[in-house]
Formats: structure tokens, C-alpha cells, sequence
């Protein structure tokens, strides 16, 4: 298993945390993206994230790779769900664990940041009207 | 093998996101000259669909992110990749 991975199956936070306890770990820093219910005054019923799981993967490993090398830290881990999401679930779950809660933060920080401006993963908002569009995104 | 007389190599195309749903399949195969880049290629399936402009796409060929200038070989996969909105 890679430490970045794409499901299409719910993400259980504490299933994952486990893989992060390590004696030598005083800090865990962990990130959780929920699906909301409104996004620019539009009123949002669901979410369909689809990837080009390939490169998504790639990229997605990349970044953790980087911020192992950039911050003090022992482990990172993340999980990007894809498939059709309803408010209140969990699209993607960042976890990093080190000796002291600084690097921790910023390593799980780095993580999400770059996740969503590099990763391959798309978000299309179906709204309660029944309209549907993909996200633009910063570009 | 016969060689392919008319200049002209294949390649695959994958679509995602808004670009799947324009072009209406996630994946085709092109006949394309030789020598053609992306930027030729998404000029080439602009008289087809109605494609949005290609600043704010990137580019990938066979899962590597790469240039709009970067050469076609016949059987590369080619990925216009929309701006990104995971998270």
C-alpha cells in the first residue's frame, strides 16, 4: 500500500490514525475534509469526485515525499475518497505524525495545500435545484 | 507489418471532469500527423467539440506531467488535464 491512496469506499479516520502510533511520536496532526452543505450561496446536496487515479497517485505521493524531506516528521498519510458524496462525509483524510506538534501541523498542512492545487481529483457539485457543474478550481 | 504510409500515428485520449463530459467519452483513439504536439492535437479536436481554451489545462502523456510542446510517439496516452478542484 502507498501512503497516498484514492477509494471509493467511506474513510474511516480511526482506522487510519492506528497506522500512525509510534512510541517515538509524541505529536499526530490530522486533516479531515467534509462535504458541505453550501458552496457560494448555492445550496449543495451532493458531491461526485472522479480522478485520473494513475497520475493522482503519483502526485499524490509525491507531496508526501516532500514533506517528509521538509519538516521534522516520521510519517504521512492520505486518503482521497472519488465516487458520489453526501454532506457530512469525509473527502479526503491527511494524517502525519512526528516527535513535536510544530512539524507535525505544518507537514499536515503542506499536505492539503498542495493536494489541492497539484492532485488530478475533480469535484462536481450537484445542487439542490437540480443544477450540476464541475468546479473551475484556481487553475 | 505494413508501415503506416500516410504520416500519421495513433494515439489515445483520456477525458476527466468537464472535458469527459464535452467530448461526451472518457477515452478515444486519434490518427494525428507525425511530429504533432499537444497543442496541435487540442487544435485539431477543437473543430470537433467545443473545447475551452487551453490556458489553464495541463498536459500528461502516458501518467507524466509534460509540455504543450512535447512530441507525440504513436501509442501515447495524452491527458488534458483541467484545473484541479480535489479536496
Amino acid at each position: 500500500m502507498t501512503n497516498f491512496s484514492i477509494t471509493s469506499e467511506p474513510i474511516v479516520s480511526a482506522e487510519l490514525i492506528i497506522q500512525l502510533e509510534d512510541p517515538d511520536c509524541g505529536a499526530v496532526a490530522t486533516f479531515s475534509g467534509i462535504v458541505r452543505q453550501h458552496n457560494k450561496d448555492r445550496e449543495v446536496t451532493q458531491l461526485h469526485y472522479q480522478s485520473y487515479k494513475t497520475l493522482a497517485v503519483k502526485e499524490g505521493n509525491k507531496i508526501l515525499g516532500e514533506a517528509k524531506e521538509q519538516f521534522n516528521i516520521v510519517n504521512a498519510l492520505c486518503v482521497h475518497r472519488v465516487g458520489d458524496l453526501n454532506i457530512g462525509e469525509t473527502a479526503v483524510w491527511v494524517g502525519v505524525n512526528a516527535s513535536h506538534r510544530d512539524a507535525a501541523f505544518n507537514a499536515c498542512r503542506y499536505v492539503i495545500d498542495e493536494i489541492k492545487t497539484r492532485v488530478p481529483i475533480w469535484k462536481k457539485e450537484i445542487y439542490v435545484d437540480g443544477d450540476s457543474g464541475w468546479l473551475e478550481g484556481a487553475g | 507489418m505494413t508501415e503506416n504510409m500516410s504520416d500519421s500515428i495513433n494515439i489515445k485520449i483520456q477525458y476527466f471532469a468537464a472535458l469527459r463530459e464535452i467530448t461526451g467519452c472518457a477515452c478515444e483513439t486519434l490518427s494525428v500527423p507525425v511530429g504533432s504536439n499537444p497543442k496541435t492535437v487540442y487544435q485539431q479536436l477543437n473543430n470537433q467539440y467545443d473545447l475551452p481554451t487551453q490556458k489553464r489545462l495541463k498536459i500528461a502523456i502516458n501518467d507524466c506531467f509534460c509540455s504543450w510542446e512535447s512530441v507525440l510517439t504513436s501509442d501515447d496516452t495524452l491527458v488534458f488535464i483541467p484545473p484541479v478542484t480535489g479536496g
